[in-house]
């Protein structure tokens, strides 16, 4: 057993209540939405929003660019919550940084423990909805689901990112959440003075497709390359911020 | 002093809130005429507002950073190890409850009117003018619907004991509530929609321009009567959940 495996562990499970609650909302929403379509479509698509099939622009509507969007990323911001500055309230930061492991390496851990619940996350509609939608006899465009689930990963690890930050420079654990909504809201707002309104920099915006180039809105269909220059640049600025919460971890005074 | 200590608790929260909240409103003031020109169809400034501060972005924040006020509480307080304190202070538990939630209700009533004030303050700096009535009717609205809910996530905390539950459990509520209170059965009862009464959708007038300019539509005190009523129950399960919690 490599020594990875343990702190692995150990931030498994001061974060699987969170990560499994969850997986389950993300899943009651799929599962549900494509069950309940019958009246969920009234609601959604209303008759005549869309020129493609109604059940993609549903799906659409109520995943992608919907509550379920909303809830992941919220869900992703909450799972980067935690961490040293936590563990300081609750007084066993003692024990954890008394472990034969460098403070650098506990976060790192922890970060890559939440990127890949994060990635799981993204990928959980993908799952749901090919099942789901095969069991209630509709279907949904396998290549669209893997589209968006990249740019879910993308835009959710950029905002794990954040709330990762957040979580280590504020001391309190609500204002660390606070600090993350904000920027959540804010940020879209912010994008919108120039020089930044001229470029697609709106994070809700690129995991949706809603106005960019790469997406159809009258068929709510990802079309064209996926944005890779985005992509990149997304997951770039989480790396950063993420390197820059290590770097701070290394150098506060937790007594 | 329980008052003091509540506030000390949420003071953080509340000002992060109140900060973050005026930073919108004023951006959102500040950008009027760019985002205006941009617009698929002529907007006018009253519409704008409306439609950036009541409708969208600032409700969306003023809805979670509620939630965040209504976290914590003596069963958060057990994973701290700071329960014993607060439980051996010489005050009931139900006194404890209702001093954290009338201090969260004050705050949320604040923030609810920060918009209004920074709204109607900030307006004439960009030669335009939001009627303060209608600005103060929203923040009456908000002030409503945010006591639920507050309440509800206050309920949460009392019966959840993770520190984020609470907050996971109230948005995925908040969601579904929201689906749910647009389905065709409930459309009837547009005291059910929540979000909606909070953007004015039970403000008869709200779609035709003029009126939103013009002297305020009456509001909808029946449905506020039944929040305000629903968020005191909420408390009260809290509270009733909380006097009876072996800690």
């Amino acid at each position: 057993m490599s020594a990875m495996t343990p702190l692995l562990f150990k931030a498994w499970r001061e974060s699987r209540e969170r990560f499994l609650l969850s997986a389950t909302l993300l899943a009651t929403i799929c599962v549900f939405g494509v069950f309940c379509r019958g009246s969920l479509m009234k609601v959604f698509v209303p008759h005549g929003s869309f020129a493609g099939d109604p059940y993609v622009g549903y799906i659409y509507r109520l995943v992608y660019d919907g509550p379920a969007r909303g809830l992941f990323i919220i869900l992703v911001m909450v799972l980067a919550l935690g961490g040293l500055q936590r563990e300081r309230q609750h007084r066993t930061v003692g024990f954890t940084l008394a472990l034969p492991a460098s403070r650098a390496r506990l976060v790192s851990i922890q970060a890559l423990l939440g990127l890949g619940q994060v990635a799981v996350l993204a990928a959980l509609p993908l799952l749901l909805l090919a099942v789901c939608s095969q069991l209630a006899h509709v279907s949904y465009p396998l290549e669209q689901m893997a589209r968006f689930g990249m740019l879910w990963l993308a835009g959710g690890t950029l905002f794990f990112a954040v709330a990762f930050l957040s979580a280590t420079l504020f001391r309190s654990e609500y204002a660390a959440l606070a600090a993350s909504f904000v920027f959540m809201i804010f940020y879209p707002i912010a994008v919108l003075f120039p020089p930044l309104n001229r470029y697609p920099l709106n994070i809700h915006h690129i995991m949706s497709g809603l106005a960019m180039p790469y997406f159809d809105a009258r068929h709510a269909l990802l079309v064209g390359p996926p944005p890779w220059a985005l992509l990149v640049s997304m997951t770039a600025i989480a790396g950063m911020l993420i390197v820059l919460a290590v770097r701070i971890t290394r150098h506060r005074d937790y007594s | 002093m329980l008052w003091y200590k509540m506030w000390r608790e949420s003071w953080i929260r509340f000002a992060i809130s109140a900060v973050a909240l005026l930073w919108m409103c004023g951006a959102v003031v500040l950008l009027q005429q760019q985002v205006r020109a941009h617009a698929d169809e002529p907007l006018s400034y009253v519409h704008y507002i409306w439609g950036a501060v009541y409708k969208a972005n600032v409700l969306d924040l003023y809805i979670l950073l509620v939630i965040m006020l209504g976290l914590g509480g003596v069963l958060q307080e057990r994973a701290q190890g700071t329960a014993g304190f607060t439980l051996s202070l010489p005050v009931s538990r139900w006194r404890l409850t209702v001093v954290r939630a009338a201090i969260g209700m004050a705050q949320v009533a604040i923030l609810a009117l920060l918009p209004a004030l920074l709204i109607s303050l900030l307006s004439p700096h960009v030669g335009q003018a939001f009627p303060f009535v209608r600005a103060v009717q929203f923040s009456v609205l908000w002030t409503g619907c945010g006591m639920v809910i507050f309440a509800l996530t206050f309920f949460f905390s009392a019966v959840l004991s993770g520190a984020y539950s609470p907050a996971i459990a109230s948005v995925a509520g908040l969601i579904a509530y929201s689906v749910l209170a647009k389905l065709p059965q409930f459309e009837r009862h547009p005291a059910f929609d929540l979000l909606g009464t909070m953007h004015g959708a039970q403000l008869s007038t709200i779609d035709g321009e003029t009126s939103l300019a013009a002297f305020a539509a009456p509001l909808p005190w029946l449905s506020l009567g039944l929040y305000v009523l629903v968020a005191l129950c909420l408390v009260w399960v809290a509270g009733s959940i909380m006097a009876r919690r072996d800690f």
